[in-house]
Parts: structure tokens; C-alpha cells; sequence
């Protein structure tokens, strides 16, 4: 009897969690992994689709869907990007037969260099939700207590504003940086803007707003461009931004990044570049701040060069509900998907984003520099679509540019000499590859 | 009435089985499979969104060896964090297992402080390791420039520069000492006390005392604790992780090669295939250094000790 009921008990533990995982109810259930800061924001726009076609979305948060995808264990709407969509595409549907049989869905009404990114070898692989572009941030407070400074520096009347124009130079930003810098004689107490030096956001945006380009037009994005005299000027006004002498000098090196200067932080006055998933942030804050376009370079009013990328959706290549995970991905990419992220500072990719915002309650919109969201989305151009980019950034890229930003050991002055031999490195990654 | 192990078996076979097949099971499961997949993903350039990998042969573990620059620089650093950390530590985990070891008031409490630190998880310690040695406002260049060590104008940049950072992280983790502290403590504590009454009867000084008694006594948790040290440095991710943001920054010289092997696979291009291979090739240098020092212990593990 003992034996048979230790069986049972033994069999019950497996049983139980196996039966567990199984709908008991039958109805369709779509799968979405989504990340952690999003628990909870949608239920209500899940609970809608729900009531409109009666399929259940089941989210999970903060999975990695990269190991979602490697244990075969991956929802049936995978979250992607312009960025990493080349990486992922074999894990996601070829989306175009679906859009070409549905009469309601016109990928036109996307922002066309978002759906570029998103299409490969002529095949649509995901659909664009919330962006991110190039902006000039800048926190107010701080601008208003250098008011009278900056007016005599940039040369403005007392009825002009002090914060940054959609006409900044690279002068402007500089002067209006260098006012805003404090230094108390021996070191710095805040600083007129931040400096990436892990990132490439900042520094590639100057390289191609100077009229330079990372890789070279006719190579296949295999052969770079970066010692070009383009990308040296670029490089030159990135250095001396952080690296100038005192009166030209408005960013932290990298001596100075590693103690408490940010933009985040409150000491900080602008950030060039920046990113638009730290809108959150900011008002969680209790920053007072604001967006412009980003300043372009002297003589280059209508340089383009800021960044854009945007979170994209696809459905899994191993998903059995491809018509109503589809159904599911046009509500979410949609007006109403795009709406209801705005409330948690996302920007939608729709081409009719800015409409959809001013329909909104006064309330419900945020009290920010809107127009300046969308010329900068006109002028931005997304990243080359090269898979081993990011890595080529990270590990080559900005690993050598780091040595022109603090002194001391270690460190370098040329900026001819570093480009050039970044140059050769990535050159030659790409010849390892693919061959010479 | 003690039976052979024969009989033994015969009569309790079901028990063997039992608890045996628990532990071979989770061998399997947990170790065996993932060794033999780990080796099939290497011959293949599977990347981690792929469903349907090319088989590849040889090419990712060539492609290492010959064109990686960044692999052969990662496996360069791990051997130089490795050695000149794992010696630090060694020295560090035996003299304070010494002092621990000596007859003093409240020894217990002197013993759980030492080793409280060591249950703070490494991405902790870290992240204050990090203030601490912050050029402009960390407290060590505070206190060198306080007992005038240092230029103030030309401060020690630590892991801020690409020359030092890997230097600063070999001195941090040197203070990583608990476990090992412990092994050396315990194999300390079973050392007769009479033996060092002997020798000082016969008037042996303290230092042949240490080099007669006490070394030969504890070689063999010294080999233990050099094998496990050696392995933990070549190993080390977490302490890497922190004080280079995840990939080896400044200018990857704090790039020890699981960082390597983790931003291989976990960013993008994520290369799975190509990730595993570097696993195989590090596995076999840890496999060599481990039997290098297995010869090695030959000359020093006393392994014939008889105290009566």
C-alpha cells in the first residue's frame, strides 16, 4: 500500500506541472514575450483584441528571446528591431504574402527608412513599433540659470529664447557648451554636454552629418571609410569637445565619465543623440527637459546624419497561428498599439504619428518639443545593414577612439594615426570573413 | 559479518541503482549533453536565431586560431589574470589562514569576519571596487595623495586606462581569497601541535618550521587550492563583467576570454557555433595547465604523510 502511494505520489509530481502548462479552456492563445519595464502596460489593448477576435494574449516579461528561441520555447510574436533583424531573420516569417492578401494593411504607412531596414532581399520580416532618432536633449533648469551668460555668448536679445534652435551650428552648440561647463579651478562641477564613449550614437551622427560614412558606398559594407577627411573633422570636433583646453572644452573625458556627470544626473546640460527609451526616465526623474533637432555643422544647414531605429515585431517561423498572430501584430504595430506606448513614452512608427498625438487629450501629451521629433525623424538615416556592424563598433570602433579621450597613459593625440588604424582592423575583419 | 563487495552488490542492487541512477542521470542531463552538444554547435555555424544550421567541419575553430585577433588577446589576458592573481591569492589565502590559524581571544569572530566578504556577490563587490579606485574621487588616490605617493596632476588612471585596467583587476581580485582561506585554514588546524614543540625543542627557527613542517603537511590542499585557483582565474566572469560594462572596455584590455565567448554568443552577430568552438579550444588549455600541474605535483605534494 506505502509502495503504491509513494507511485502515485511520484507520478503526480510530474504529471501535475505538465497538465498545468495545457489550456484548459481550448481557446486560441498567442504568445508575446515583451521586456520587464513593459508588465502590465498593455492588458488593457490585449484584453480588447481579446474581445474583438476571442484570442487570449499570454505575455511573458523579461525572457531573453534568445534563449526563447534556442530551447524552441520562442512566443508566436518575436520582438526584433531595425538593428538586429538581419541577425533574427531566420527565426522570423516572411510577413509579405500576409500583408499582399490583407486589404487593410499598407506597410506605405510606415516611416519608409524604418520599413527599408525591415525588409530583406525584398522580403518584409517584421513591423516597426516605437522609434528611436537622434534629438538634442537638454535640461531647462540649467539653461535657465546661465540665461544672461548664454545670451551674451550666442549673442541674443533679451526676448530671444536661451534654449537650443532648430538653425544651431556646431559653433552654437559649443559656445552655448562651454558656458555651460563650471569649472571651479580645479576641476569641473557640471558640464555643458555628455560624451559617448561606449557607444557610437554620438560620434558616427558628427561623421555623417560632416558628409562621411562608415563603410565605403561601393563596398558591399565590407571596406571602411573612416579615415576619411570627413570622418577626421568629425572625429577632430568629438575629441576636442571632451579634450580642449579650458574656454573650448564642454564635455567630460573619460577620467571625468567615470565619476557622476550625466545628463541623468543633473549636471549635465545636453546630450547629443541620446535615446528615446529615456524619456521614462527623465520624468521619472523630475527633469525639467526638452528636444531639438540635432545642431548640424557649420556650413551643412540641411546635413543629415542623426540616427534612426525602431523595435519591431514578427511572427515566429515555427508559430502553427500565423493568421491571427498576424491579425494580432496589425492592432499592435497599428494606431491603436502605437497610442497606447506613447502613454509610456514610446513614439510610434507610422508616418501619421504626430496626428495620432495631436488627436490626443492635451493631458495625454507630453509637454515637449514635438515638431522637432519629426523634422529630426525626416533628417535621420538608419544604420547600415550589416550584421556584424554592432560588433565591428564595439570591439574595433570605439575600443581605439576610447585612447584619444583622457590623458595619461596609454592614451593618444593623433586622431589621423587611430582612424587610420581602425581602418586596417576592420578592413581586415571583413577579409577574414569574406576574403580580400 | 562483513560481506564482499560482490555480495554486497548482489543483495543491494536495487539501491545502487536507485541512488546511483540519480547521479548518473543528472550527469547526463546536466553535464554529458551539454559537452557533446557544445562540440556538435562547434562544426557548425549555427547562430542562435538560426534554425537551420550549416555543418561548417573545422572552420570555426581555424577561423580562431589563425584570423581572430580579439580571441588570441582574450586567452592572452585570462593566462596573464590567471597566473599573476592566482599567485596572489595563493599567498594572500595563506597567511591569512595563518594568522586565523594562531591562538588568540575571540579567533571565531576574527574568522567570520574575514570570510562575511565572501558572501557578496562578485557584481557587487565590483561595482564598489570601481569607486574605490576612481581616478579623481576614489579613495585609494585620495589616500595615496594624503601620504604624498602620488603627482596629484598625473594620478594612477587604474581601470580607466587600457594600460593599467588589467593590472587593477588582478590586485581586486586578489582580496578573493575566502574558499581558499578556508581549505588552507582547516588543512592547518590538522597539523599536530606537538611536531612544531618537537622542532622547537631541536631549535628550529619559525621560517623552518613553516618551510619542514608546515608546507610538506598541507601540500596536498595547496595543490588542491592551486588547481581550483588556477581553474576560478581562467574562469573569472563576473568581476570582468562589472569593471568592463560586459566587454572588456577600456579598449577591450579587461576582455578575459568567458567575456569573449559570451559577447560572441550573446550579441550580435551571435555567432553560437563559432562561441562553442572557442569553448573547446579553452577547455583543452585549461586541460593542459590542469595536467602541467598535476606533473608538477610530483616535486611538491608530499602525499606519504603518517603522523602517529
Amino acid at each position: 500500500m506505502k509502495r503504491r502511494l509513494l507511485l502515485v505520489g511520484l507520478v503526480s509530481l510530474i504529471a501535475v506541472p505538465l497538465f498545468a502548462s495545457c489550456d484548459p479552456s481550448g481557446d486560441k492563445l498567442l504568445k508575446i514575450a515583451l521586456d520587464i519595464e513593459d508588465e502590465g502596460r498593455y492588458d488593457e489593448l490585449f484584453d480588447i483584441f481579446t474581445e474583438e477576435t476571442g484570442i487570449e494574449i499570454s505575455a511573458t516579461y523579461g525572457q531573453d528571446i534568445g534563449k526563447l528561441i534556442g530551447t524552441k520555447d520562442e512566443p508566436d510574436i518575436i520582438k526584433t528591431s531595425t538593428v538586429v533583424v538581419t541577425s533574427m531573420k531566420p527565426s522570423l516569417l516572411d510577413l509579405t504574402s500576409l500583408i499582399a492578401a490583407d486589404s487593410q494593411m499598407n506597410t506605405d504607412d510606415y516611416i519608409d527608412s524604418l520599413m527599408d531596414a525591415l525588409t530583406i532581399d525584398g522580403k518584409v520580416y517584421a513591423l516597426p513599433t516605437s522609434l528611436n532618432t537622434s534629438l538634442l536633449y537638454y535640461n531647462k533648469a540649467l539653461f535657465d540659470q546661465s540665461a544672461s551668460q548664454l545670451r551674451d555668448a550666442l549673442g541674443l536679445s533679451i526676448s530671444d529664447s536661451v534654449y537650443p534652435q532648430a538653425d544651431w551650428t556646431y559653433a552654437d552648440y559649443q559656445t552655448a557648451g562651454v558656458v555651460l561647463s563650471n569649472y571651479d579651478g580645479t576641476s569641473y562641477t557640471s558640464f555643458g554636454a555628455e560624451a559617448q564613449l561606449n557607444w557610437w550614437g554620438e560620434w558616427l551622427v558628427y561623421v555623417q552629418q560632416m558628409g562621411g560614412t562608415f563603410y565605403q558606398p561601393d563596398s558591399n559594407n565590407r571596406i571602411s571609410a573612416i579615415n576619411s577627411p570627413e570622418a577626421i573633422a568629425a572625429t577632430e570636433f568629438f575629441r576636442n569637445k571632451s579634450m580642449g583646453p579650458l574656454g573650448t572644452k564642454f564635455a567630460p573625458d573619460a577620467i571625468e565619465s567615470a565619476s557622476s556627470y550625466s545628463f541623468l544626473g543633473g549636471n549635465v546640460a545636453m546630450i547629443f543623440g541620446g535615446h528615446m527609451g529615456d524619456w521614462f526616465s527623465y520624468d521619472a526623474l523630475g527633469l525639467d527637459w526638452d528636444i531639438q533637432v540635432l545642431p548640424k555643422p557649420v556650413g551643412r544647414p540641411s546635413a543629415r546624419g542623426g540616427e534612426i531605429s525602431a523595435d519591431a515585431f514578427g511572427i515566429s517561423v515555427r508559430s502553427n497561428q500565423v493568421s491571427e498572430a498576424f491579425s494580432f501584430l496589425k492592432m499592435w504595430t497599428g494606431p491603436e498599439g502605437a497610442t497606447k506606448m506613447y502613454e509610456f513614452g514610446k513614439v510610434g512608427a507610422l508616418k501619421n504619428m504626430q496626428e495620432l498625438i495631436e488627436q490626443l487629450p492635451s493631458n495625454q501629451q507630453k509637454a515637449i518639443n514635438i515638431d522637432a521629433l519629426f523634422t529630426a525623424i525626416d533628417e535621420a538615416v538608419t544604420l547600415p545593414n550589416e550584421k556584424d556592424f554592432s560588433k565591428v563598433m564595439r570591439e574595433i570602433v570605439m575600443a581605439e577612439l576610447y585612447k584619444l579621450m583622457y590623458t595619461g597613459r596609454g592614451s593618444e593625440t593623433d586622431v589621423a594615426v587611430v582612424l587610420n588604424r581602425i581602418k586596417v582592423q576592420v578592413d581586415q575583419y571583413y577579409a577574414s570573413l569574406y576574403g580580400s | 559479518m562483513r560481506l564482499s563487495f560482490k555480495k554486497n552488490f548482489h543483495r543491494n542492487y536495487k539501491f545502487f541503482a536507485m541512488f546511483g541512477g540519480i547521479a548518473i542521470l543528472g550527469f547526463g542531463l546536466f553535464y554529458l549533453y551539454p559537452i557533446i552538444r557544445t562540440f556538435v554547435l562547434s562544426l557548425t555555424d549555427k547562430t542562435i536565431f538560426d534554425t537551420d544550421p550549416n555543418y561548417v567541419g573545422w572552420a570555426n575553430y581555424l577561423y580562431a586560431l589563425r584570423s581572430d585577433p580579439l580571441f588570441a588577446k582574450s586567452i592572452q589576458q585570462s593566462l596573464v589574470f590567471a597566473l599573476i592573481s592566482g599567485a596572489l591569492v595563493l599567498v594572500t589565502s595563506l597567511i591569512l589562514a595563518m594568522l586565523l590559524n594562531s591562538k588568540v581571544k575571540f579567533i571565531g569572530v576574527f574568522r567570520t569576519i574575514y570570510f562575511l566578504p565572501f558572501i557578496i556577490p562578485s557584481f557587487a563587490v565590483g561595482a564598489v571596487y570601481k569607486n574605490l579606485f576612481n581616478p579623481s574621487t576614489g579613495f585609494i588616490n585620495n589616500l595615496l595623495n594624503a601620504l604624498g605617493l602620488i603627482d596629484v596632476s598625473n594620478p594612477p588612471l587604474w581601470y580607466i586606462s587600457p594600460d593599467s585596467a588589467l593590472m587593477t583587476m588582478i590586485v581586486i581580485s586578489s582580496f578573493g581569497f575566502g574558499v581558499k582561506m578556508l581549505v588552507f585554514l582547516a588543512a592547518l588546524q590538522g597539523i599536530p601541535n606537538e611536531l612544531y614543540e618537537v622542532a622547537e625543542i631541536e631549535g628550529a627557527s619559525k621560517i623552518q618550521r613553516f618551510f619542514k613542517i608546515t608546507l610538506p603537511l598541507i601540500s596536498p590542499m595547496l595543490f588542491f587550492n592551486v588547481i581550483l585557483i588556477t581553474i576560478d582565474g581562467l574562469r573569472a566572469f563576473s568581476l570582468a563583467f562589472v569593471m568592463g560594462n560586459g566587454q572588456g572596455w577600456p579598449s577591450n584590455s579587461t576582455l578575459l576570454f568567458p567575456i569573449y565567448m559570451f559577447m560572441t554568443a550573446f550579441n550580435m552577430p551571435f555567432r553560437l557555433g563559432y562561441a562553442a568552438a572557442m569553448a573547446y579550444i579553452f577547455f583543452l588549455i585549461i586541460l593542459v595547465l590542469t595536467g602541467i600541474h598535476f606533473l608538477m605535483s610530483k616535486f611538491y605534494v608530499q602525499k606519504d604523510i603518517t603522523i602517529s
